[in-house]
């Protein structure tokens, strides 16, 4: 019982950890994923709560060993689902929140661009979105979006092409010809995006 | 095999794959942001309750 290695576990802990510990991991790209569903901090932190809620109480659904990322993010994603049913005629009016939470970090030229993207995301129908924040954003394999998402992998990959042109083209980026044409903020943050953050 | 990425490649619609590489980068900027953040006391508050809640109803069980 004296582990010679792990020292940390607590005495009732069997040799598998509660994967429920692992939630709380899952929390932040969660809370990134749920803000673009809803473009609204505190509607996406309401999501992200019923989420851990609806987890939690069923969490015997959870087979262990199996994709705990991929069982929460759909956990939200059908929760989101249903509240948009629910309040079928209420547009997402909380985007400004979110725009203005961008614009206030010290981003340089980047918040700009960052909120003509957010709200290029926003025009996109939510299927395509939430199939690029999964591949695109989250780096979700299209087999693990696809078990988010409940759909096909081919359909996750044609959303997400499809977000991917109507971004391109809703930012004007798609000027093959012109791969220096910096005349939209988004092209020109992207032209001198370093590597990674 | 001439600069296939500055190009529409294949079928009409598709974008140059280094237009869909930026997508995403740019992407990754906008959701990392707000993935950093820390979390709000109450998200925390609702885990360590959903657990005590858990504990005493296990206790009460034996």
């Amino acid at each position: 019982m004296t582990g010679s290695g792990k020292a940390t576990q607590p005495p009732d802990s069997h040799e598998h950890p509660d994967p429920r510990d692992e939630i709380v991991t899952h929390l932040p790209s969660l809370r990134a994923f749920a803000r673009g569903l809803t473009g609204d901090v505190a509607a996406a932190d309401d999501l992200v709560q019923d989420t851990v809620v609806k987890a939690w109480t069923k969490f015997d659904q959870y087979q262990a060993g199996t994709n705990l990322r991929a069982w929460l993010f759909t956990i939200l994603r059908n929760t989101h689902l249903s509240l948009r049913r629910k309040r079928a005629r209420e547009v997402s009016d909380g985007e400004g929140v979110f725009a203005a939470k961008l614009a206030s970090k010290p981003d340089h030229d980047g918040r700009l661009a960052m909120q003509e993207l957010r709200a290029a995301m926003d025009m996109l129908p939510v299927e395509q979105r939430e199939a690029l924040i999964l591949v695109g954003a989250f780096g979700f394999s299209i087999e693990e979006a696809a078990e988010t998402c409940n759909c096909a992998p081919g359909t996750i990959k044609s959303r997400a092409n499809r977000a991917r042109r109507a971004l391109a083209e809703i930012l004007e980026l798609d000027k093959g010809e012109h791969p220096d044409s910096t005349d939209t903020p988004i092209a020109a943050v992207m032209a001198n995006a370093p590597g990674g953050l | 095999m001439t600069r296939r990425d500055q190009t529409k490649p294949g079928k009409a619609g598709d974008i140059p794959p280094n237009v869909s590489e930026q997508i995403d980068e740019n992407l990754k900027r906008l959701y990392s942001d707000a993935a950093s953040e820390d979390l709000p006391p109450s998200l925390i508050e609702l885990l360590d309750a959903l657990r005590s809640q858990e504990t005493q109803q296990s206790a009460g069980d034996q």
